[in-house]
Formats: structure tokens, C-alpha cells, sequence
């Protein structure tokens, strides 16, 4: 109970109907201190975020900001208190300028004779997001024009520039490419330096590990263990997190690649302006090739042209079986090729829709009878074999997409697809959001399919992940592949970054 | 615990809202509700709007609107009229059901192709139509092949009703044009990145609508005996109404069901109906239409917003 402690959160209580959500949190973060919040989907790290940003409100307990009782009423309220938050689901309005964005609600200090002085406020906005290191996004950019991973620049911005006594950061790092989760590491070792105390929240344990001080693990709604940083490791974490023993390694044993010799899809020269240039590459059958690079790398761009769902200028894709060229997604689809986009809600998933509908979407050839007719039972059929081959948590098949977890999205998400028989899978980003259980179930499914001989290709943003997984890895580099790596002894983190970078 | 009261209360409105105008009109009108010839009125106003809808709610449920359908069956009744003095009663239908048919194609393949709002196309094809209808009938009514009428006759006119309904509900329900037509409303990037040529979807909502507004008007010219200028104007707002008021959703989606525009054809007929049997004077009427229907929209729509809520606090 001392000045030193920056932030503190006593027994706090929040129910949703019958479900504890938090159940009884305690947590106390100290002056310039780097604390991780770690637990997987559904243990109620979100909710505790959400309370301390003022977007919801605790059932009972308390809440101390330096040593002073703090009951935000918005999130705006939160801001003034000097707690800066980026939550896990964008914030922000696509239809106003970045530099708009990034003073929305707090314009005052520009404000003269009630006129908005919006060169001032450009002028600030470029000056904070050079100052943090991300001199190329320019604030007069309409935000609708941006990327995911550069909105989320723009919503740490913004928290950073309350000058915040405490920064929360949900699930950040996810979205951003390597490149920029650097840059984010050397924020948050500047925040430190300044006795400015960071409350991070992230899936991925390795990464926590290394940049927190301290973690605390949060399991059904309760803090179940605290761990030094120095004095853990990722092992240990995982185990607390699941409250069982996580076999080891969820990715594969052997150290070699292993495919076999049929090509079955050939990729020659293929172009997107302003995207990725000539890019060729085989693909075998049984293959897992994997696909890295920087954020501006053009590596989600190359897997929507390989779907045909962005246009190409020259050079083409082959699915070589039956030597057609693939130039639309519903050609793609005939050819037995599958894609799951990189952002699930947005790209993926009719979020509104039932399971059983966004199941059938992409299968709907499977559940069509001879006459064309879409039957019933087999949608009833194979809806509920997605979720129960893949162990989706849900009442019924009729529940709505948007009322299940990240991770349950994602379940059906891969699961409508894998159920399928296809020939070539495309994954974006397969894990993203997505728990270690799920993770570790994924890749077991990945694995399999491997097994029966299909070929897939995984683009993503987690060297691990794809070091993991992978035969071979493309590097790419400015729109090209400037290095394609076998699994074997050249299969390493730091070969593969220094082709990166 | 209110949460599903809520949830119920928006499941079931539209049939509510049927009853009570259903149960109004009995009190206010007495008998005459119930009689044969003013049931027989009743359906003979749902029928087009049932059929109308049945294409337009492809339409509909891909998020779009259809401003043509009105302009569209007068051109359709037009050209076919004036055919049918060659070509008889055989030639008439087909001409009306392919005149129909090109023009939602075309209303379909303008917007998907470049990308442009279905509500600017399909008014301006409106425009258009209504246009061509003056400069060929040269302001006048038309005179049709005498032989149409027989499609007036009830032995006629409701089992071709029913069975066209049958028809149009097994295509939305159980077939992928209808399918992909309510996932390109959920959304339709998700559609495209699944593999759905939405563009293809698009044109053939269109074509339907376009379609069945030419059965709209196979059915107008029998009951009229002729073709006037100004037949199915503002038809479309009919079909519409009915629809939103049925429950259907106005940006479409997995919520577009057959049923709710059934339900809100019937909720038109018998308002229109039962005010007209109430000797209210038709301004009067037309008055009292708008508002019950606002009131319609604005309780489902609150009972939404209630139901929705209380879902969101349940997750968050």
C-alpha cells in the first residue's frame, strides 16, 4: 500500500448470469514494471482488462490508481487517469484520418472559439507517431485505408500518448509482424526506464517470457499462480495455464523434410503491383510449405492470389492434376483447393450467422444432392461432425458464430475446411488468437492431414509456428522470396531473421 | 430470464402483429371481415405482393433493393400486351416472363459488374421503363388479347399461385442461389473468400425479381383486362413494406425467411382491407396505413435492440 505501487486491484467480482467471469482477482502491479496476464480463451483476462478500461463495470471489489480509490465510468474516464489501453477489438472509426483517431474525444487542447485546429492536430499526431518510432504512417491516412496491424499502431499511439501511468495491451503482439513487435519491445523497455508500468496480455508464452518481469496466470475466471520472469519458463507457464501437463512439444519431432515427388501445384512468376513480384515456387503433394516476412513483405497479398481473390497482373498459378490455371476463388474451390483467410471475423466467418451455416458455406458441394438440392440432414450431419471432430464448445449447431470464443471461431473456422476433401489447404495465419490448447490441436490436425497426403501452405506472422511445422520455408522480402529454407540443420530462428531483416 | 423474453417477443412479432390487426378489424367490422367475397379481396391483394416478393427477396436478402419492380412489370405487360394481338395467350406469358427476365439480368449484371448501389441502377432502369411504357402506348390504355382474362378466373389463378410459391421457396430454402444469397447479406467478403462468384449471385437475384415482377404483370393485365400507364405504380414499396414488416431484415442475411413475407403480405392485405371495410375516407386510410406500419418497424426494431442488448451482456 505504497506509493510504489502503481496500480492495485483488490478482490474484484464480476458475473455474467451464472458464469463467474472474475472471480475474486487480486493484482498488484508496481512502479515500472512490465507484468504479463496469461490464460487461455474464456479465463477472463479480457474482463478484467475491460473493467480497469472503464468499459465495464465490476460486480464488487475495488481498484487503486496510486494508491487513490479509481471507478472509471468510460474509457475516456480511464484516460484521464492515465491508464492507456488497446483492447483486443479495433476501436477505431474507419471513416476519420488517423491524426483524428488519435485525439478523438480528447480535441480540447485544439480547440479555439470552438473551432477543431485539425493542422495542429496532424501536426501533433505525426510528431507522437515519429516519436514512437512509426514515421511512415502519416496522420492525414483515412484509417479505413489501413491494414489491421497498422490500426493497431495507430491504437498504441493513442494509449501512449496519454503519457499513461499504466499501458494495457491486449493481445497486441498478434497482430503485429516482427518487424514492429520490435519496435514494441523497445517501447516497453523505454516505458520501464521511465517508471511507467505495462499490463500485457499475449498467447504467446515464449514472447512473454522474455519481455515481462513478472506473469500471472488467470485460469476460469480465478489468478491461479505468479511467476518471476527470470525464474520460469515458457514449460511451466503453458502447464499453469492448461493446469495439466502439455506433453512437451505440440510441434514436430522430425528434423527433416518429408514429401512426396508429384508437384501439385506450381506457382511461376506471379506478380501483384505493389504487392510481390515473381514469385515462383513448387508445391508437393504432403508438403507443408511455409511463408514469412516483415509486415510490407506481401505474404497475406500471395495467399489471396493463390485463391484467385486477388487479381494478379502476369505469371500464374497451376494446379498441375488437371494443368488448369487458377483465376477466381470458385475455380480454386473446383480444383480442391481450400483457404482460410488471415482475418477470421472479417474475411472468414459470417459472424451473425449459425455454425451450421458458416459450415456449409464453403462445403456447400458436400451437403448439395444429385438434383442440386441442399439437403438438410447432411448439413445437419456434417455440421455436427465439425463440431464434434474438432471439439468446438457449444450448445447446439444453431448458435450463433459471434457467441462463441476466439478460439472456438477459429475450431470451426479450420474444421469446415479440413473435413473437406481437398487436395491443397491455404492457411493465413492458422493460430491466430487462438489458446495453446487450440494450438496444439491444430497442429495436430495439420499434422494428420499431412499424413493423408494433402498439401498445404501456411502463411503467418510466428517464426516458431512455422519452424514448427514446416518443410520448407519461403523468406520473403519486399514483395519477393529471396530465400527458400528445408527443414534441417539451417532450420533456425536466427537464419531465417537475418534473411528477414 | 428477460433476455428470453425478448428473444421470443422478436421470434414471434410478425405474427403478433398480424393478430392484433387480424382481431382489430373483427371488432370494428363485425361479419363483414369474414365473408367469402371480402376474403376472396384479401388474397386477390396478397397474391401480387406475395409473388412480387418471392423474387424480390433474393433480392433482399443479399442486402440490395429493387426500385424497378413497378416500372418493370408495366414495360413487361406493355410489350407482351401489344404481342399478344399476333401472338395469343402462349406468347403473351412467354414474352412477359423473358422481358422480365432480361431486365433483372440486366439490373444485376450493371450492379455487380461495376460495383455500383442496387438502389441508383434499379431506379434508374425504373426511370427508363416508365418512359418507354408512355412512348409505346402513347399515354393510352392498351388493349390485350381477349383471351388473357381467363387468367383471372380463381381455378386459374390460385393453384398457378401456389404452385409458384412452392416453387420460389424450395429455391430459396434448398438450393444455392438462395443459400449464397443470404451469405452475400451476412457478408460479402466472406462469401467471395469462400469460393461463392458473387457476381454471378447477384445477377441471378436480379433475374428473379425481374422475373416474377413479369408474373406481377401476366396476372395485372388478366385481372384489368388491358395495360394502363401507370399500372404497379409504386408496387415495389408494397413488396418492400410487406417484407420489412414481415420481419425480414433490411440489410438482409440468414434472418430473410419465406415465411415473413407471407406473413407480411397479409398484414397489408388485411390493413388495407379492414380500413377501407371501416368506410375510412381513403386519405384517411392511406394515412393510417403509414402509421401502424411505422409503428410495425419501430416495435420490432425496439424489440431487437432490447434482445440484442441483453445477448451482448450475456458474452461480454
Amino acid at each position: 500500500m505504497s506509493a510504489e505501487n502503481v496500480f492495485e486491484v483488490r478482490n474484484i467480482k464480476k458475473y455474467f448470469g451464472s458464469t463467474h467471469a472474475n472471480d475474486d482477482v487480486s493484482l498488484t502491479i508496481p512502479k515500472g514494471h512490465v507484468r504479463g496476464l496469461i490464460g487461455e480463451n474464456g479465463s477472463g483476462k479480457s474482463t478484467l482488462i475491460s473493467m480497469i478500461a472503464g468499459i465495464q463495470k465490476p460486480d464488487s471489489g475495488e481498484m487503486l490508481i496510486n494508491g487513490q480509490s479509481y471507478c472509471p465510468q468510460s474509457p475516456l474516464d480511464s484516460g484521464k487517469h492515465k491508464i492507456g489501453t488497446v483492447v483486443q477489438e479495433l476501436g477505431l472509426v474507419d471513416g476519420l484520418p488517423v491524426g483524428i483517431n488519435l485525439f478523438l474525444g480528447r480535441a480540447k487542447p485544439f480547440t479555439k472559439f470552438g473551432v477543431i485546429d485539425t493542422k495542429g492536430i496532424y501536426r501533433e499526431a505525426n510528431r507522437l507517431l515519429k516519436e514512437w518510432g512509426f514515421p511512415w504512417l502519416s496522420a492525414t491516412r483515412l484509417t479505413g485505408t489501413l491494414s489491421v496491424e497498422e490500426k493497431k499502431i495507430v491504437e498504441l499511439v493513442r494509449a501512449l500518448s496519454l503519457n499513461p501511468d499504466l499501458l494495457i495491451l491486449d493481445e497486441i503482439t498478434q497482430a503485429l509482424s516482427l518487424n514492429n513487435r520490435r519496435i514494441l519491445i523497445d517501447i516497453i523497455g523505454q516505458l520501464k526506464k521511465n517508471g511507467q508500468s505495462v499490463l500485457l496480455v499475449t498467447h504467446d508464452v515464449e514472447e512473454m517470457v522474455a519481455i515481462t518481469d513478472a506473469i500471472t496466470i488467470m485460469r476460469d475466471g480465478k489468478i491461479v499462480a505468479q511467476r518471476e520472469s527470470r525464474e520460469t519458463d515458457a514449460g511451466e507457464i503453458k502447464k499453469l495455464m492448461v493446469g495439466r501437463d502439455m506433453s512437451g512439444d505440440y510441434y514436430r519431432k522430425d528434423e527433416t523434410a518429408s514429401f512426396g515427388d508429384e508437384v501439385v501445384l506450381r506457382t511461376a512468376g506471379l506478380t501483384a503491383k505493389d504487392c510481390f513480384s515473381n514469385v515462383s515456387f513448387d508445391l508437393h503433394r504432403g508438403e507443408i510449405l511455409g511463408v514469412c516476412g516483415l509486415s510490407d513483405a506481401g505474404i497475406h497479398e500471395l495467399a489471396e492470389a493463390l485463391f484467385g481473390v486477388r487479381k494478379t497482373e502476369s505469371g500464374s498459378v497451376v494446379v498441375t492434376k488437371s494443368n488448369t490455371a487458377v483465376k477466381t476463388p470458385s475455380q480454386a474451390m473446383r480444383l480442391k483447393m481450400g483457404y482460410v483467410p488471415k482475418d477470421r471475423d472479417k474475411q472468414a466467418l459470417m459472424v451473425n450467422d449459425s455454425i451450421e451455416n458458416n459450415v456449409v458455406l464453403p462445403a456447400i458441394e458436400q451437403v448439395r444432392t444429385k438434383a442440386g438440392i441442399i439437403s438438410t440432414k447432411l448439413s445437419d450431419q456434417l455440421s455436427e461432425k465439425v463440431i464434434e471432430k474438432f471439439n468446438v464448445k457449444t450448445k447446439s449447431r444453431d448458435q450463433a458464430m459471434r457467441s462463441l470464443s476466439g478460439g472456438n471461431r477459429q475450431k470451426v473456422n479450420l474444421g469446415r475446411w479440413m473435413i473437406q476433401d481437398k487436395d491443397i489447404l491455404i492457411l493465413d495465419c492458422p493460430t491466430r488468437g487462438v489458446d495453446i490448447g487450440v494450438k496444439s490441436y491444430i497442429y495436430g490436425e495439420m499434422r494428420k492431414a499431412k499424413e493423408d497426403g494433402i498439401s498445404m501452405i501456411v502463411v503467418s506472422d510466428e517464426l516458431p509456428e512455422l519452424l514448427g511445422m514446416c518443410d520448407t520455408l519461403l523468406v520473403m522480402k519486399d514483395g519477393e522470396i529471396v530465400k527458400a529454407v528445408s527443414r534441417g540443420p539451417e532450420f533456425t530462428e536466427e537464419t531465417i531473421i537475418e534473411v528477414m531483416l | 430470464m428477460k433476455n428470453k423474453l425478448w428473444s421470443v417477443v422478436q421470434k414471434i412479432f410478425p405474427v403478433l402483429g398480424l393478430l392484433i390487426i387480424v382481431i382489430i378489424f373483427s371488432i370494428l367490422c363485425g361479419d363483414k371481415l369474414w365473408t367469402k367475397n371480402n376474403l376472396l379481396n384479401i388474397i386477390n391483394t396478397m397474391i401480387p405482393i406475395c409473388i412480387g416478393g418471392a423474387g424480390m427477396v433474393f433480392v433482399a436478402a443479399q442486402g440490395s433493393t429493387d426500385m424497378s419492380m413497378g416500372a418493370l412489370l408495366a414495360a413487361t405487360a406493355t410489350v407482351a400486351g401489344l404481342a399478344s394481338m399476333k401472338l395469343g395467350l402462349v406468347g403473351f406469358i412467354v414474352i412477359a416472363l423473358l422481358a422480365g427476365l432480361l431486365l433483372g439480368m440486366f439490373n444485376g449484371f450493371i450492379l455487380a459488374k461495376f460495383k455500383v448501389s442496387s438502389l441508383m441502377v434499379t431506379l434508374a432502369l425504373s426511370i427508363m421503363l416508365r418512359a418507354i411504357v408512355s412512348f409505346l402506348s402513347n399515354g393510352q390504355a392498351i388493349f390485350v388479347n381477349p383471351s388473357i382474362l381467363a387468367l383471372n378466373q380463381p381455378v386459374v389463378k390460385f393453384p398457378v399461385f401456389i404452385v409458384v410459391m412452392l416453387v420460389m421457396w424450395f429455391i430459396f430454402q434448398y438450393t444455392k442461389a438462395g443459400f449464397f444469397s443470404r451469405c452475400i447479406g451476412e457478408n460479402e467478403v466472406v462469401g467471395r473468400f469462400a469460393g461463392i462468384n458473387v457476381d454471378k449471385y447477384k445477377i441471378i437475384a436480379f433475374a428473379l425479381s425481374g422475373m416474377m415482377g413479369g408474373v406481377v404483370g401476366i396476372f395485372n393485365v388478366g385481372s384489368v383486362g388491358g395495360v394502363t400507364p401507370t399500372m404497379g405504380n409504386f408496387f415495389e414499396l408494397q413488396v418492400m413494406t410487406a417484407m420489412f414488416v414481415g420481419g425480414i431484415p433490411v440489410l438482409g442475411g440468414s434472418e430473410s425467411k419465406f415465411y415473413k413475407l407471407i406473413l407480411g403480405a397479409l398484414m397489408l392485405a388485411f390493413l388495407q382491407n379492414g380500413l377501407t371495410l371501416s368506410r375510412v375516407a381513403s386519405e384517411v386510410s392511406e394515412l393510417v396505413q403509414g402509421l401502424i406500419l411505422l409503428s410495425v418497424v419501430f416495435f420490432s426494431i425496439f424489440a431487437k435492440t432490447r434482445y440484442q442488448k441483453s445477448e451482448l451482456q450475456k458474452e461480454a
